[in-house]
């Protein structure tokens, strides 16, 4: 297999079988980051499908001095989706699930035991991703499943290193907050 | 610089946020503090099954079948040498602008192709239109009528501006009368 950096300059070079090979190195993630952050099918196969149609049609931008080829394709994906945001005014939460967690305490802490992978579920995790803030909801995804540093955030998300830090540390207390809140 | 409240310390210290002395200040103080350590590791926990979880989540869910490069191959292959288009129009647009650049200085510096009068002749082109003079009235004689009418003549009367020069020659321009000097 190919390293991407000679696949780049391939493609550079007008080799479309080097633009194959990068896109399909590269469509799970950017698909499952638009699908993280979007929580809608659809909206993601469109927003994975544009990113990556960008991507390609404008590699003479890509500086790899300046950042990871996944950390710019992740750029790329977080502006789409938020366009995307925008435009269908979605709601980062459902009035009806604002309304159940508003009912529950949520100073009953559990003990360490109850928080094991197993005991928690799948689903609880990803519907409390899903109603965190959308700036929350990024850098959450960001940190916890595409692993970047605190740097390659703040240049993803488009702001300062400690808007960074402090996203993902409010986005965890937010999700603890409603995690405890539905055991 | 404020002391951050301590949950809020556990969660950067936990999630990697703090610098290198906060970590290192933080770290002293978890050797000495057990109840410290307990929270830190109740953090931990629930951050590593949070993130298990999510990654269990967002890997779980599959692939569109049609989310491949063939959907786009055409739009990619087409668009791709476009940054060389545009660099050649951006070009031809620069050098256009310049070309009338320089049309416009040597316009300004006077007619380019007047070689026989001085460069501050206009160009006839863009010079005001030439004055023509004026053509004199004209008596027309008009055929008889009748042949028992006596014979007329119709003539054109002068305007009212003309002036007795109109009548004496083809240059008809009004001439300034020169002022007496002071």
């Amino acid at each position: 297999m190919p390293e991407l950096p000679d696949l780049i300059d391939r493609w550079r070079n007008g080799d479309v079988q080097a633009a194959r090979l990068i896109y399909d190195m590269h469509r799970a993630r950017v698909f499952r980051l638009a699908y993280s952050l979007l929580n809608n099918n659809e909206d993601a196969e469109e927003v994975a499908q544009d990113t990556l149609a960008y991507a390609l049609m404008h590699i003479e931008q890509y500086d790899a001095a300046r950042a990871r080829f996944t950390t710019w394709l992740h750029t790329i994906t977080v502006s789409r989706v938020r366009d995307r945001q925008r435009r269908r005014s979605l709601s980062p939460i459902r009035l009806v699930d604002w309304l159940r967690r508003g009912g529950q305490p949520i100073d009953d802490a559990p003990t360490p035991e109850q928080w094991s992978a197993e005991q928690l579920d799948r689903e609880q995790v990803w519907q409390a991703v899903q109603q965190l803030p959308p700036p929350l909801r990024e850098a959450i995804v960001l940190r916890y499943w595409a692993g970047h540093s605190f740097q390659e955030m703040a240049q993803i998300m488009n702001c300062p290193l400690g808007t960074a830090q402090s996203r993902v540390r409010r986005g965890f207390e937010q999700l603890r907050d409603a995690l405890t809140a539905v055991r | 610089m404020t002391p951050l409240p301590l949950d809020e310390e556990i969660a950067a210290y936990v999630h990697g946020a703090l610098d290198e002395q906060a970590t290192a200040d933080f770290e002293r103080r978890l050797r000495e503090d057990a109840d410290l350590r307990q929270r830190v590791a109740r953090v931990r926990q629930l951050q590593q099954a949070v993130r298990s979880n999510l990654i269990a989540a967002v890997e779980g869910q599959p692939i569109p079948p049609a989310l491949t490069f063939d959907a786009i191959a055409a739009d990619v292959q087409r668009r791709r040498p476009a940054p060389l288009r545009l660099r050649l129009v951006s070009a031809l647009a620069v050098l256009g602008a310049l070309l009338i650049l320089s049309g416009a200085v040597l316009y300004s510096l006077g007619d380019p192709f007047n070689t026989t009068g001085s460069g501050a002749t206009p160009t006839p082109a863009l010079s005001a239109p030439a004055l023509q003079p004026i053509p004199p009235p004209e008596t027309t004689p008009q055929p008889t009528p009748s042949a028992d009418g006596p014979t007329t003549l119709i003539t054109r009367t002068p305007t009212p501006t003309a002036t007795a020069a109109d009548t004496d020659g083809p240059t008809s321009l009004p001439l300034r009368t020169p002022t007496a000097g002071p």
